[in-house]
């Protein structure tokens, strides 16, 4: 196996193409369930890894304790709002503390950008960023570039477009690096108070017409509109949002045959896309949850593996 | 050389662009006064600075001092240190002090306790409004009565135009400086970096430049509409520059300073969440900090500040968005002004001595001529040549470092500082 040469997983920004595609090719083994790789619930035996979530969480959250589990390490989930950071301990005190009770990887959700890359500088261990603010969140577009490689086969020179709310996504910024790192055509899309303008420089299309920025996608991966994230308006009403950037049945027909559907959840269905579009064989938002496991296995697997 | 109060200077160049001096001249200090012609001692010490420049001591526009007991900012006594050996021989502490600067009361008790603690001339800022919240007006005859030395909200600035207009309009009464920090709330509201493709990669809110174009904006109109000097304060923008450059053509009574930290880093300084460098206002990008530079250079920028703001390290080691603006600028400010404009322009002494030196005091109504004859001696020796790096070990109390400037090597460096006739602090072997 090739080495791996990062102590944390910081964000796609920080990492090659090289690096995505290892972590890609090794999630694709763990789910074929590879010779080398079995049985994988003794590949992380002894380890444990806590779970510091900050923020409310239900898919990630749980996806990080199955592949954790998946592959014999012990997993603490350490929730917001029963940690003593509620009281006012710091996230230096915090850490310290959870370093002190031997872990060996920390997945921290938090809702300060940059986050993660404080706790590294404060701890020996690993930390895992599983979504930091409107910063990044890595194993979510990893397993979205996971999701895509598989139905489109590579992603070199496909035509993905980004819809939403680009300000506020986490999720968004992570696919940005990952899919244009990997050869992507990508369009970024969505009313103009959600899409800063200069983002046109790092070398993606912009559009703030959806019939434009959907018919000649080869896949379309929607956003979460972060009410939680949006203290100022940003856009009239829910109603209007859906009716010029939500995925309608209307709005189907242009969508090319071909395309698929993505989506990170939770779904706000009839806000971003039409209920039964979301149903629909187009969409692969319950295959992007499964794959989350095994990208996941190999995010722990690369980081805390092969560390006695 | 400490505590020397009688000495010959022997071959220094002066620079005082208040009196269009620039030579070489033997000074003369006799109990801390100057003498052009003195009597001959043998108690004096004669100290050889050729190769060193004397200047007037420096005058800060822009010092926070949120608190005393050092839970909030570090000690005066420790502040005041560090203004003695950057050649700062007077700072206008802003009024977000503890208690606000915003009654005769509160103003009595924090001069009073300035006085005990600093080691240099310590001035008050009273607040243009009541708890400077932009509400009611302040009680700015009285504040003055009390010891203020001018009037401002910063760090805010009043959102409310019909208070804005009659806290200037109050104010101009008194003839006290009027200084304005040029932030729109709303659009400010929330930020914690400059609004930019950075801001945006990390996730940060940004704080459009347009928050400080519009109150700048509104300043100017202000100062037009009631003929009325308004000081800008920590201009931070191009678009900010342009606009003052435009007041100036226009003879609007206008004059404005910058940060000695957003002359010389940007943005780019928080690359890595680092919240020593979330200054205030926020560091912004390259076409801005040029646009300063040009600024300076040309008159349309008149002084550059410090804007000391120290934390304990504790409140700065926690997550950027959560870390509190405010960096410390004292000990860097005339280095790495030297470092920046060093080969920017002919003459650049001549034009930092102006801008930290010269124009500070004209814009508080304070003495510019510093070499009279029986003056009490307020002056700094500086060695351009110098190579220093500013670090824990080179700083004073090396236990705050709240600073983007760590680690940074300079050339230029206040060797001496006179003030009123004594030495606070000296390197001179």
């Amino acid at each position: 196996m090739k080495e791996w040469h990062h102590n944390s997983l910081l964000g796609l920004e920080y990492l090659s193409a090289e690096d995505i595609n290892q972590i890609l090719d090794l999630a694709k083994d763990f789910k074929e369930g590879v010779d080398d790789l079995s049985p994988a619930d003794n590949l992380l035996r002894g380890k444990r890894v806590i779970n510091l979530f900050m923020e409310p969480s239900t898919r990630t959250r749980i996806a990080f304790e199955i592949a954790t589990k998946s592959l014999g390490a012990d997993v603490i989930s350490i929730m917001g709002e029963a940690s003593s950071l509620t009281k006012g301990e710091t996230l230096h005190d915090t850490a310290m503390n959870v370093q002190a009770l031997g872990a060996h990887a920390i997945i921290l959700r938090h809702s300060s950008p940059g986050s993660p890359l404080l706790l590294s500088q404060m701890v020996q261990v690993p930390i895992i960023n599983a979504g930091d603010g409107s910063h990044e969140h890595p194993s979510q577009a990893l397993l979205d570039i996971f999701t895509l490689r598989e139905k489109l086969g590579s992603i070199e020179g496909k035509r993905i477009t980004i819809l939403g709310d680009i300000l506020f996504s986490r999720v968004a910024r992570s696919n940005f690096w990952g899919l244009t790192k990997l050869g992507a055509n990508v369009t970024l899309a969505g009313p103009s108070t959600l899409l800063p303008g200069e983002v046109a420089s790092l070398g993606v299309k912009v559009s703030h017409n959806l019939q434009d920025a959907i018919e000649s996608a080869d896949a379309i991966m929607l956003l979460r509109i972060q009410h939680e994230r949006q203290q100022a308006s940003h856009f009239p009403s829910l109603t209007e949002y859906s009716k010029m950037f939500g995925l309608s049945k209307s709005l189907n027909k242009f969508l090319p045959k071909e395309a698929i559907i993505l989506h990170p959840g939770p779904i706000n269905r009839g806000v971003e896309i039409d209920s039964e579009l979301a149903d629909s064989s187009k969409s692969v938002i319950l295959q992007q949850v499964a794959n989350g496991i095994f990208v996941r296995m190999a995010i722990l697997y690369l980081l805390i593996g092969r560390i006695s | 050389m400490k505590g020397l109060i009688n000495c010959d200077l022997i071959g220094a160049r002066i620079v005082n662009p208040a009196s269009d001096i620039d030579k070489c001249q033997d000074l003369f200090v006799r109990e801390g006064k100057i003498s052009h012609s003195p009597k001959t001692s043998e108690k004096c010490e004669k100290i050889n600075l050729t190769g060193k420049i004397i200047t007037p001591s420096f005058v800060d526009l822009r010092l926070h001092q949120k608190d005393f007991a050092g839970n909030r900012s570090e000690p005066l006594s420790i502040t005041t240190e560090r203004a003695a050996r950057a050649g700062f021989s007077v700072l206008l502490m802003m009024p977000n002090t503890n208690p606000v600067a915003d009654s005769p009361a509160a103003v009595r008790l924090i001069l009073e306790r300035a006085q005990k603690d600093a080691k240099v001339d310590v001035l008050l800022a009273g607040t243009l409004t009541q708890n400077a919240e932009g509400k009611a007006l302040s009680p700015m005859g009285s504040l003055m009565e009390a010891g203020i030395s001018a009037v401002t909200d910063c760090p805010r600035s009043p959102s409310n135009n019909k208070i804005f207009i009659n806290a200037v309009k109050y104010a101009k009464m008194f003839n006290l400086p009027i200084i304005e920090y040029p932030r729109t709330s709303d659009l400010s509201e929330g930020s914690v970096a400059h609004e930019s493709l950075l801001s945006f990669k990390l996730g940060l809110q940004g704080e459009p430049r347009i928050s400080e174009e519009l109150a700048v904006h509104r300043a100017i109109a202000v100062s037009k509409s009631l003929d009325v000097s308004i000081h800008l304060s920590s201009i931070s923008t191009y678009s900010s520059v342009d606009l003052i450059r435009e007041a100036k053509r226009k003879n609007i009574r206008i004059t404005a300073d910058t940060t000695a930290n957003h002359l010389i880093l940007t943005e780019e300084s928080i690359q890595s969440y680092d919240a020593n460098a979330k200054t205030e206002p926020y560091l912004c990008e390259e076409s801005d900090r040029q646009a300063l530079i040009d600024g300076v250079l040309d008159g349309t920028i008149d002084a550059i500040t410090s804007s000391h703001d120290s934390w304990p390290n504790h409140l700065k080691k926690v997550e950027f968005d959560k870390a509190p603006p405010g960096t410390m600028g004292l000990e860097t400010a005339f280095s790495s002004t030297y470092k920046v404009l060093s080969d920017k322009a002919k003459d650049p002494l001549a034009i930092i001595v102006e801008k930290l030196a010269i124009n500070p005091r004209r814009i508080l109504g304070l003495n510019t001529d510093f070499l009279a004859d029986e003056k009490l001696a307020n002056f700094n020796i500086v060695d351009l040549e110098n190579n220093w790096e500013y670090n824990q070990n080179t700083m004073h109390n090396g236990d705050t470092q709240n600073s983007p400037l760590l680690n940074t090597l300079f050339d230029a460096r206040v060797i001496a500082h006179f003030y009123k006739g004594k030495i606070v602090y000296s390197s001179i072997a």
